[in-house]
């Protein structure tokens, strides 16, 4: 965490700065007129969510249905997200909604040329928010599942750094025991956690639990991952599983009590989506189609991918070594 | 296991601060608004009208018969979408509606008790001197039913105080909602006890002062 300090030295400051107001947490993000240049947003900027000078799809939106048709109606897009997962939606110092998630909705908000809304909850309830129409879309660091195909209308896929190997899925192990690990099959018989509805709930149930003849396999599912970690730590679990760049954050800020076990999921049975997608309620095809010409646009013209590293900057992840 | 759990508040003590405002404004809060649903809710328990003491009696045991977080939950979901025109509205007031009512049921609870501790000559003496029912209930039950129950409703708010820590399932600014903040910085164990901490303070502190409201109030005796 050596490069955070001074991140961190700030937040004292940051903080007192929020008002009492009691639950920030519904953040109206207002369009801003101030330009920045191009892409590389500065980050003090507190309109670092700003993305007026980008280009934007030719969007027909005159036949709008839907929610779709509400929201250019009611010129305001609320994207459910559950803020717990920096760089792609966490809560930063100044108490704003960031990561490069967030930034590809407001993009998707001026596209739509409305406000963005932000809807805050636990991950499941990202879900239902979407579901019972609190939400127009939600993104919250979704990977394609069979089960969300069949239940949600989804984006196309969007990788947020296509040099790194982030879209790659693994499993964290107290350190000193990465050696006992040299594939999945290594895992049968141990304890494993992780975030329920996650993609690597689907992972380990494909990959390890279908392994198990004997069902000695344990698979505990939390709420959110810093549960799954104090059960590593606490050890509750054997091993905890996670996408690769989380995993090496948590090793790296474990201070030598975690090893990356150094075992991939395979993903080549989940198909051509890669990367993320944003979901809306089924039916909504007006909707996601509109999602998935910015996202097209924003991927094309390499707008993700420096959303996504001003992100990681701003979270004070630094590279793996 | 990263930092300790002194460096971790002396870092980020004003999350904390402003996590445990949250809790205290919200426990008030849900308190003051159970109050006053509460004593009408009590009042419509004690009615002789059965079909109003039974739907009180219904709404007491329905709120204290669920849990917390599925009303909140409920509230949450389903109050936006039975009115949609609700749905602009911040998320905070379903949690503080659902923290309220749950709260409006064991008040009602308590002052029902308060105004039954109350002598039955109390209200036998004001009705004979011709006091109207609703009169002898103001003036004469309620004053010194509320001198039954300031110790309990105080033990109701530093219950509440505990219960808040739901709302941080909605993202809420309160004290348990620091974990996720700080969660997000790598931070899993350490903010745990730190809230602990806080909690614990919180709560004995007031249950020292609802110790000295009870002294106090003992005086008139």
């Amino acid at each position: 965490m050596k490069n955070t300090n001074s991140t961190f030295k700030s937040i004292t400051a940051a903080f007192l700065s929020l008002t009492l107001a009691g639950c920030s947490s519904t953040a109206a993000v207002s369009s801003s007129a101030s330009s920045s240049t191009g892409v590389n947003m500065n980050l003090a900027n507190p309109e670092k969510l700003d993305c007026s000078d980008l280009v934007k799809p030719d969007l027909d939106l005159s036949n709008a249905t839907g929610v779709l048709a509400d929201v250019l109606e009611e010129g305001v897009l609320t994207v459910a997200t559950s803020p717990d997962y920096p760089p792609a939606e966490w809560v930063d110092d100044n108490g704003t909604i960031y990561g490069h998630e967030m930034m590809i909705a407001k993009y998707i908000a001026e596209c739509l040329g409305v406000q963005l809304e932000i809807e805050t909850s636990d991950f499941s309830s990202t879900f239902v928010s979407v579901d019972t129409g609190k939400a127009d879309i939600a993104l919250s660091g979704y990977g394609l599942k069979k089960d969300r195909e069949e239940a949600y209308e989804i984006s196309v896929g969007y990788v947020a750094d296509p040099e790194s190997e982030e879209s790659k899925h693994t499993l964290i192990v107290p350190a000193g025991q990465e050696g006992n690990y040299d594939s999945l099959d290594d895992f049968v018989g141990k304890k494993i956690m992780g975030q329920a509805n996650s993609l690597q709930e689907m992972y380990v149930t494909d990959e390890i639990l279908a392994l198990d003849t004997d069902g000695t396999t344990q698979f505990e599912k939390v709420a959110t991952l810093d549960q799954a970690i104090l059960g590593l730590a606490s050890g509750k679990c054997d091993a905890v599983a996670l996408d690769n760049s989380t995993a090496e954050n948590y090793v790296a800020s474990s201070e030598g009590a975690f090893a990356l076990s150094g075992v991939y999921f395979d993903l080549t049975p989940y198909g051509d989506y890669s990367g993320n997608i944003a979901i809306a309620k089924k039916g909504e095809t007006d909707m996601i189609e509109a999602v998935n010409a910015c996202l097209k646009t924003a991927v094309e013209n390499g707008y993700v991918h420096t959303w996504y590293l001003n992100a990681k900057a701003a979270a004070g992840i630094q590279e793996a070594e | 296991m990263g930092k300790g759990i002194l460096e971790v508040f002396i870092q980020y003590w004003p999350v904390f601060l402003q996590g445990a405002l949250g809790t205290l404004k919200f426990a008030a809060i849900a308190v003051l608004g159970g109050t006053v649903v509460g004593t009408l809710v009590s009042i419509l328990h004690l009615s002789k009208n059965r079909l109003l003491s039974g739907f009180a009696g219904v709404y007491v045991n329905v709120l204290r018969g669920t849990p917390l977080l599925v009303q909140m939950y409920i509230s949450y979901f389903f109050i936006p979408m039975v009115i949609p025109a609700l749905n602009s509205i911040d998320k905070i007031y379903y949690v503080l509606f659902a923290l309220t009512l749950n709260s409006s049921a064991y008040v009602s609870e308590v002052i029902r008790g308060g105004i039954n501790a109350v002598d039955k000559g109390q209200t036998e003496a004001a009705r004979s001197l011709g006091m109207s029912a609703k009169n002898c209930m103001i003036r004469i039950i309620l004053p010194q039913a509320i001198k039954n129950i300031l110790p309990a409703l105080a033990n109701e708010y530093i219950a509440m105080i505990k219960e808040t820590s739901l709302a941080g399932t909605f993202m809420c600014y309160e004290l348990m909602y620091t974990r996720t903040l700080l969660a997000n910085k790598y931070l899993v164990w350490q903010p745990l006890f730190i809230i602990a901490a806080i909690y614990l303070v919180m709560t004995l502190s007031l249950s020292w002062l609802v110790k000295v409201l009870e002294k106090r109030m003992s005086v008139s005796d």
